[in-house]
């Protein structure tokens, strides 16, 4: 009974698909689509999508990095996106509390066609995580294969989303 | 249409995790092998429990699918894992799988057999004797000519140790064990290697001598996740560690992308890899030899993944899928000659999921076993 509640908890927010961004604390079927909205919806200022998943120690020893990123630099929005499956979702979901990054929005692979997923992302990538896209004001990208870390991030604020 | 048919799916598979088997994610992930008299046997998780299934005529059809893991025991499927079978001279089937336990990474490997041809399995044992809550994962399997069971797998007692004493550890370990027949259970777990990569599969190669050798992704100082070979017996003598490829591939990163080794006639050892070193990033295929690797090539293109490889003789097959944009085909390459020439085959494509392919050879022939949403656990043959 338990276990059917905390289900329909992360049911509900992957029903909302038709919201243009995600609400605070929320898990979003990322699909065929969503890179690009993503990019669409956040033109024209610095954003960062990060691609992690719950069973990836370096993606999850990067989440401070994200979190720090929130608190110091709201201006820069952060999207992040598992790429578990929805059978995951309420593990991932409750890694995200844990990592003090339940409030933000967030998403997650929701097409078994991971392969379709990630050539609309990257045509290069073929799953090696964490992988992290990073666009400057004038959409400018930077990839970034494995760990992101604190300095080098600051480095890339610094050149390319000075406040 | 096929939006709105994705979304329903991904809604219907929140709501009832029960039907698993209809859902997606990790639900393709199968395992596959040949017994000695020619029957495929394919190993799979449904309804979250492990199946096992045989085939008489080369996947057009199944038998009954029998369960191999306990009711409620939860078997975990993503990535390079998946449930393992082999089948013994004698016969039994054998089975291993990972038990998640709740902490994050955590996990036991377990292990089932049966004695009546897949009709009943047996009580599931845990294979290692270290019982803390840790990482046990990415469980490998083999059979040993002489028919002893072997089991490897990633472990991170060695990590945790080392955390507690505040040292720093690369990675992971490798640890195995083998089964004891008098004693009806796992001989004490031994070390294979230290520093391992933490979430690929490990390929494991029985010698003709009751040796195994073993390749793994490993983690090289300081951070070069190529790989690493070594052989052991199934008593626990293990041998020399070396250095396998030499990619250079330098990543704090998870590929999820295990490598695959096969032994021709003649003892060489044809192995196949994924690394995005700053040389030649891909799938490569290479023959090992101390120090080095011979007849090296590219296996596919851009996009190809998760290649296997399987040798008869000379001969030498290699499978492999890569996504074009708008279907995932199945491509395979061969060799005759040891691996020095080889031609190109398409064996089959999809527009749906699919899972990674496994080589496979019987009576010298090869086949590539491939389980799709389109065509389940299918199986295509070597024109």
């Amino acid at each position: 009974m338990r276990a059917a509640g905390r289900l329909l908890f992360a049911v509900a927010p992957l029903l909302g698909t038709a919201q243009v961004q995600a609400q605070a604390g929320e898990l979003r079927g990322f699909g065929v689509g969503s890179f690009e909205e993503i990019r669409r919806v956040n033109a024209g200022r610095p954003h960062i999508v990060a691609f992690w998943s719950n069973t990836c120690p370096p993606c999850v020893e990067e989440m401070p990095v994200w979190r720090d990123l929130l608190r110091n630099r709201p201006d820069v929005a952060l999207s992040l996106v598992s790429t578990d499956g929805p059978p995951d979702a309420v593990a991932v979901r409750q890694r995200l509390v844990e990592l003090g990054l339940g409030q933000h929005p967030s998403w997650i692979f929701a097409d078994e066609r991971v392969e379709k997923l990630r050539y609309t992302i990257d045509r290069g990538w073929r799953g090696e995580l964490p992988r992290t896209y990073l666009f400057d004001a004038q959409g400018r990208m930077e990839v970034v294969t494995g760990r992101v870390e604190a300095r080098w991030l600051e480095e890339w604020l610094a050149r390319r989303a000075r406040r | 249409m096929r939006r709105l048919f994705a979304f329903m799916a991904l809604v219907v598979a929140l709501l009832a995790p029960a039907a698993e088997a209809a859902h997606p994610h990790g639900g393709l992930a199968a395992s596959a092998a040949f017994d000695g008299r020619g029957r495929l046997w394919a190993a799979y998780r449904d309804q979250g429990r492990v199946v096992v299934r045989h085939s008489g005529d080369l996947g057009r059809s199944w038998s009954t699918p029998r369960f191999a893991s306990p009711e409620g025991e939860v078997v975990a499927v993503e990535g390079d894992a998946r449930p393992k079978i082999a089948i013994g001279p004698d016969g039994r089937v054998h089975v291993t799988w990972t038990r998640p336990l709740s902490r994050p990474y955590t996990g036991e490997i377990r292990y089932s057999r049966s004695v009546d041809e897949g009709a009943t399995f047996s009580e599931a044992v845990t294979v290692h004797t270290d019982r803390q809550e840790i990482t046990h994962r990415f469980d490998a399997l083999t059979l040993t000519p002489q028919g002893r069971v072997v089991v490897a797998w990633i472990d991170k007692r060695d990590l945790e140790a080392a955390r507690a004493r505040q040292e720093a550890y690369r990675g992971a370990a490798v640890y195995a064990a083998t089964w004891n027949d008098a004693r009806g259970g796992f001989d004490h777990d031994f070390k294979i290697a230290d520093y391992s990569c933490e979430c690929c599969r490990i390929a494991l190669l029985p010698r003709a001598d009751g040796a195994i050798t073993a390749l793994w992704r490993h983690v090289f100082e300081p951070d070069i996740r190529d790989h690493a070979i070594a052989s052991f017996t199934p008593d626990g003598a293990v041998g020399p560690m070396r250095r396998a490829t030499f990619d250079d591939w330098r990543i704090d990163a998870c590929p999820h992308h295990g490598p695959s080794l096969a032994e021709d006639g003649a003892g060489r050892l044809h192995a196949v890899w994924y690394a995005q070193g700053p040389r030649d990033p891909g799938v490569h295929y290479g023959r090992l030899v101390e120090g080095g690797v011979e007849a090296e090539r590219r296996v596919g293109g851009e996009a190809a993944a998760h290649a296997d490889v399987a040798v008869s003789g000379p001969s030498v097959f290699v499978v492999w899928k890569e996504f074009d944009g708008e279907r995932t085909r199945l491509r395979a390459m061969v060799s005759h000659d040891g691996g020095d020439t080889w031609q190109e085959h398409e064996l089959a494509a999809t527009e749906g999921a699919s899972d990674q392919p496994r080589a496979l050879v019987r009576d010298g022939r090869f086949h590539a076993f491939w389980n799709t949403r389109e065509h389940v656990l299918g199986v295509w043959s070597l024109p």
